[in-house]
Parts: structure tokens; sequence; C-alpha cells
């Protein structure tokens, strides 16, 4: 089968092409706007099944708007000229929330950022122009990927600004700790998206949540924790002891291992979506164990 | 068949009870306006609000519920946002239209499935619906001379195959676009025209009149006289290969004479802009660099720009042209033959960047 891997040359569009590459014959693409639907032509000719990763998160505003909306409208425009798959799976985000985009346009001051009301105002693309041609559509709200180093997002974002604090201060201060937004391993994320190529959806299946394996508030205190100790000890620190005073940060602090390492951030435990208070998260989480989240985590930061 | 109405009351129904006498109530109906300005508009740029009521009023009169007000995107570059159709919408005033007509069905032509037809990328929704109405303005156009029917189909396609007709040749493949889709009617809106350097920066022409047609040919020819010009002066009228119709004697007291594009303008006082037949990239791309010299103060570019002067040329260039004394720029793919035979500075790229053309155009400039 001819597959389509626009945005191929991400963290995730590679683990992708690896799960794809032994079964299909697949194209690869760069992830920009081709601006007139001739320069598509091979590159989408006879594909069945398109895939589009391509993602821009924390470049300059200009790119965004290119890679995340023009590009994908490109892509479309450029299975009107060269003929349409027969599924297109979308890479959206969890952030856009539960309910579906109707409006084509959205405006971006009502999103809070530029790269949000581009990525709504592309699953709301993608979400009309399957309604009107019939092709199925997988889109996949996916939390923000982790596990890769070189994955933009906040999880990097966070954990760099934390180490930054650990080092200068010995204290965390995380920033933007209450978006409610899952995070996914990328190599689950990048499983899931396999599985929608080669698989058939489900009846009325329209849109997946790839948020299974999620580090959810809890987890992320818990591995911020560990990320804390660790740097406390390659930089000789001795780490903050913070008593969380709430009842809810008193619950979280028997939760995490090693509680006594929470992160300061007030912000953090007046957070309201903890979704999953369960003691035994750690081992719940796909087939990682604790500390190998948090060297994945660490090792980015590091 | 061209008709024509003097500008009063009624006249635009009248014109369509002629037009159009036999329009079924079941009918679907898709009214594409003639928006390409991104500001406010100017006078004989845009379909007016008023003229889509009386347009929309004499379909509700004659029992027809479903229509459509549609229209593209305008082509911006890839990393400026589009100018979308409820920009358009706005900009053209047309917001309280929509309070007017509830049941009028708006559509974004830029992201319908489209279609290729005879090499043209065409939405889908043409094909939906019965009867289309192409409602365009009476207007001169630095690239093309003249911009009414054949020129007002554009606002149909999406704005990736508006940056490739102008690429490839804008007359020619206008001339092969008006007999790949053909409007049931065009209205041409001429209380006022625009003369000069259309069809953003003209003068307007009182005009007068309304005009409708169902061939774009022999209304475009009849418009083009109407302006005063030959219809063999218009490339893509004279690209279709056919034989102009005279103009109706009963036309001849709306004749004007409209003053020719002379192809540039002048901008920040001293930049000259010569767009040749370039797409709206090159120059939403240019223009974004006044707003930069402002925004960061840089007064030696500052002096450049609105003192010593510029010439920044785009598209391809006519062969009588030759760059004057004045410091020049080209900027993008298609000016490129004309930048190397004059060894002017060139901003590659097809289609350029905003950010790319700011950059090149911050340096060539400094230096």
């Amino acid at each position: 089968m001819k597959v389509l891997v626009a945005g191929h040359d991400s963290p995730l569009g590679r683990r992708v092409v690896l799960g794809l590459q032994d079964r299909h014959e697949l194209v690869l693409h760069e992830a920009v706007d081709r601006c007139t639907p001739d320069r598509w032509g091979d590159h989408i000719q006879g594909v069945e099944v398109a895939v589009n990763l391509a993602e821009r998160c924390q470049a300059p505003e200009p790119e965004v708007l290119e890679v995340v909306l023009k590009g994908t409208q490109s892509l479309l425009h450029g299975f009107g000229a060269y003929g349409a798959p027969r599924r297109l799976i979308h890479l959206s985000t969890a952030l856009i929330g539960a309910g579906t985009p109707d409006e084509p346009d959205v405006d971006p001051k009502s999103h809070g950022s530029a790269w949000l009301a581009w990525k709504s105002a592309a699953e709301a693309r993608v979400n009309h122009w399957t309604r009107r041609t019939g092709v199925e559509a997988v889109v996949v709200r996916s939390g923000h990927p982790f596990g890769a180093v070189g994955v933009d997002g906040p999880l990097t974002g966070w954990l760099e600004a934390a180490a930054a604090s650990a080092e200068s201060s010995g204290r965390f201060a995380v920033e933007h700790a209450d978006v409610a937004l899952p995070f996914v391993h990328v190599d689950e994320l990048a499983r899931s998206i396999v599985a929608r190529v080669d698989g058939e959806p489900m009846p009325g299946e329209k849109n997946l949540v790839a948020n299974l394996h999620r580090v959810d508030a809890v987890g992320l205190l818990a591995s911020l924790g560990q990320v804390h100790r660790k740097l406390c000890q390659r930089t000789e620190r001795k780490p903050v002891l913070v008593t969380p005073r709430t009842p809810l940060g008193e619950r979280l602090q028997k939760l995490v291992r090693q509680g006594d390492e929470l992160p300061r951030s007030p912000r953090y435990l007046r957070r309201a979506p903890i979704r999953r208070l369960d003691p035994t998260w750690a081992e719940a989480y796909g087939h990682r164990g604790l500390d190998e989240v948090v060297e994945a985590l660490v090792g980015g930061a590091c | 068949m061209v008709l024509l109405e003097p500008t009063g009351d009624g006249n635009v129904a009248r014109l369509l009870d002629q037009a159009l006498p036999d329009l079924p109530a079941g009918a679907s109906v898709l009214v594409k306006p003639d928006w390409n300005a991104r500001e406010e508009p100017k006078p004989g740029e845009n379909t007016t609000p008023d003229f889509l009521r009386a347009v929309l009023r004499w379909l509700e009169s004659r029992g027809v519920a479903h229509v459509s007000l549609a229209h593209s995107s305008l082509l911006t570059p890839p990393d400026v946002p589009y100018t979308s159709f409820m920009d358009l919408v706005e900009i053209a005033g047309c917001v309280e239209l929509m309070e007017d007509f509830p049941h009028l069905k708006l559509v974004d032509l830029e992201i319908e499935p489209m279609r290729l037809r005879n090499g043209f990328l065409v939405p889908q929704a043409l094909e939906e619906h019965d009867i289309v109405i192409n409602c365009v303005r009476l207007k001169t156009h630095m690239g093309t001379q003249i911009a009414v029917a054949c020129k007002g189909l554009m606002g149909l396609l999406p704005d990736s195959e508006h940056l490739r007709m102008h690429r490839d040749g804008v007359d020619g493949l206008l001339a092969e676009l008006a007999q790949t889709i053909t409007p049931t009617l065009s209205l041409v809106e001429a209380d006022v025209g625009m003369e000069g350097e259309g069809p953003h920066h003209g003068s307007p022409v009182d005009c007068g009149f309304v005009l409708a047609g169902d061939d774009l040919y022999e209304l475009d020819c009849t418009a083009a006289r109407l302006m005063g010009f030959d219809p063999s002066e218009v490339a893509h009228l004279a690209a279709q290969d056919r034989s102009p119709p005279d103009l109706a004697e009963a036309f001849a007291p709306y004749v004007k004479s409209f003053e020719r594009p002379k192809g540039a303008i002048t901008v920040a006082r001293a930049v000259r802009v010569l767009p040749g037949d370039s797409c709206a990239t090159c120059h939403v791309a240019a223009s974004s660099l006044l707003e930069h010299v402002q925004m960061k103060d840089l007064p030696g570019l500052a002096k450049a720009l609105f003192v010593d002067g510029v010439d920044v040329y785009m598209g391809h260039q006519p062969e009588s042209r030759g760059p004057t004394d004045t410091r020049s720029v080209a900027i993008g793919e298609c000016a490129r033959s004309f930048a190397e035979a004059h060894g002017i500075p060139l901003v590659e790229g097809c289609p350029v960047r905003a950010e790319q053309v700011r950059s090149a155009l911050v340096e060539a400039l400094k230096g």
C-alpha cells in the first residue's frame, strides 16, 4: 500500500516511518506549504493512506503558520489535483478539547496562542474536507510527546526551566504548570498512528485522543521530584524540602515515591484536573517503570 | 447576450428579470462577489453590500431558497496569515447582510474540496449549484489591463491557483480559465468604475450603469469598449481567438476613456513599485517591509525608502522597460530574467516568504 508520511523528519515521524517501512511503499514528505498543487505531483498520486504529522510548536510564528495550517491546506488541495486517499490520519492536539471545531477559521486571540489557533483551524479544515469528500478521517488529538531528545513541547521547556532553576537556586520554578495538557510517550504515539494505518477504524470512529499512557499531573510531579533529586545530586546541592499545605498536596505526597521532593510551584498544587490518583500509576505506565520515565525526562533536561 | 441598465432604483432587479427570466424557485444559486480589497475598499474596488443586497432580494423575490455566497481567500505568502473568506466578509462591510438574509449560506471556497478541471483546481461547490452568478466591478488592472468578468473568475479559485496562474502567464491562463468555468451570468457593477493603477490603487470614474452577460468574452469585450479600450489591447481577450462584438448602439452614451494603467505606484514617498504581472505573494511580502522599518526604527533604511528612493520590480516585466538611475531591487522568480539582464539584486524564491523579502531588502537597501 502506498502511504504518504508528511512531516517524516520529526522524532515522531521517524518512528512512524520505522513502523511502516517493512510493509508499505512510503512517500516521505517535508512539512511545508507547497503553495501550488502542481508541485505535489507524484508525491501523492495513488496514495491510499496519508499521514499528516507536520508540526511546529516552538518555532517562530510564521513557520508555525506555514507548516501547521497552510501546509495542511496545501495537502488537501494536492489531493484535489491528484486524487484523494481513502484515509487521512491527521495529527492534532489534545488541547483542542472534547468538541470538534466546526468553524473553518479560528481566531488566534481566543486560543491564547497562534499555534493552538492554527492547530484548531487545521483540524477544522481536515474535518470539513473529509466530511465533504467522504474520505475516512482519523484525527489523532495527541498529548505532547516526550521521550525523544529534540521533541519540542512544553515538557522539554519545563524541564529546561526546572533544571536551570534547580542549578541556580536549588528550587523548581515551573511555569505554565496549569496547562491542562496530557503527555504521551513518543513511542506510544507512533505505535498508535501506525496501528491506524494498518487497521480498520472502528465503526463510526472519527477521532482518537492518543493519551492512553500519559504522564498526568501526579506522574509529572513525581517525575519532576526525581529529576530535582538527580539534578541536586549532580550539582551537589541539598534538595529543598517543601511540605505541601493543602489536603490535595498531602494526598499527593502520600502517592508520590520519595515525596519529600515535590516541586514547589503552588500552581501545580492548585491544579484542578488530577485525572488519575492511582498509587500504582508508575507500574501501570505501559511497559516502563518510573525510573525509565525519569531517565527519559532527565535525558532531555541535562 | 449583454444587457445594460442605467444606475437607479430597481436597476439590478430589472436586469435580472431580463437575464434570468425562467429561474426556477427550486434552483440552488451561488453568488460570487468581487472581493479583493485587503483593507477598506476604495470606490470601484469591491462589490458593494448594496449591490449584493439587491441581487439577494431579487433571488428572494423569485422564491429561491438555496443561495450561497462564496469566495476564496486572498493569496498571501506562506508565512503570512490568510486574508480569509470571513475576513473578506468583514472588510467588504457585509456582516449586516448576513442578518438580513439569515438563510444565506456562506461558502469559503478555499477550504472546499477541489476537482481538477482542464488543468485548474476548481471547487466542487461550483458543480453543486445550478446557477452561478459572477459579480464583478469595472476596473483597470496593472497586470492584465482590465479586470472584469474573466478576471473575476479567479475569486472562485483557491489561492494556490492564483500563484500558479501569475507565475505561468496570467493572460494565457485567464483565457483558458474563461473556457473552463462558465458562470450562468456575470454582473458588472459600474455605477463607479476604477481607472489607472487598478485593481487596488486606481481612481474612481463615474459610469452610471450595470451590465449583465451570459458570455464572459462578449461581456468583457463590451466592458473594455465602455472603458475606452479596444479588446485587442487586452491580452487575455485577444488570446481567446474569437471575434470581438461591436458595441451596441444603445451603449454608446456610456463610453468613457479610462486612464490606462502605467504599471507603477509610489509608496512611502520614494519607493516606486513596478509589479508587472506578479501575484500577491510578492506584493504582500514587500509591503511588510514598511511596517518592519517603522517598527524597528531603522533610520538608515527609512532614508532609503522615504528620501533617496528605490525601484522595486516584481513579476515578468515588459521588454520595453529598463531600470532607471534609482537604486533597484527585484523580488521573486518571475523577475529573475529582468534582474539578471540588468544586474539588479534579486530576492529569490517562489513563493517568497515575507521574512525572506524583508531581510533581503534590508540588506540590499543598507548597501
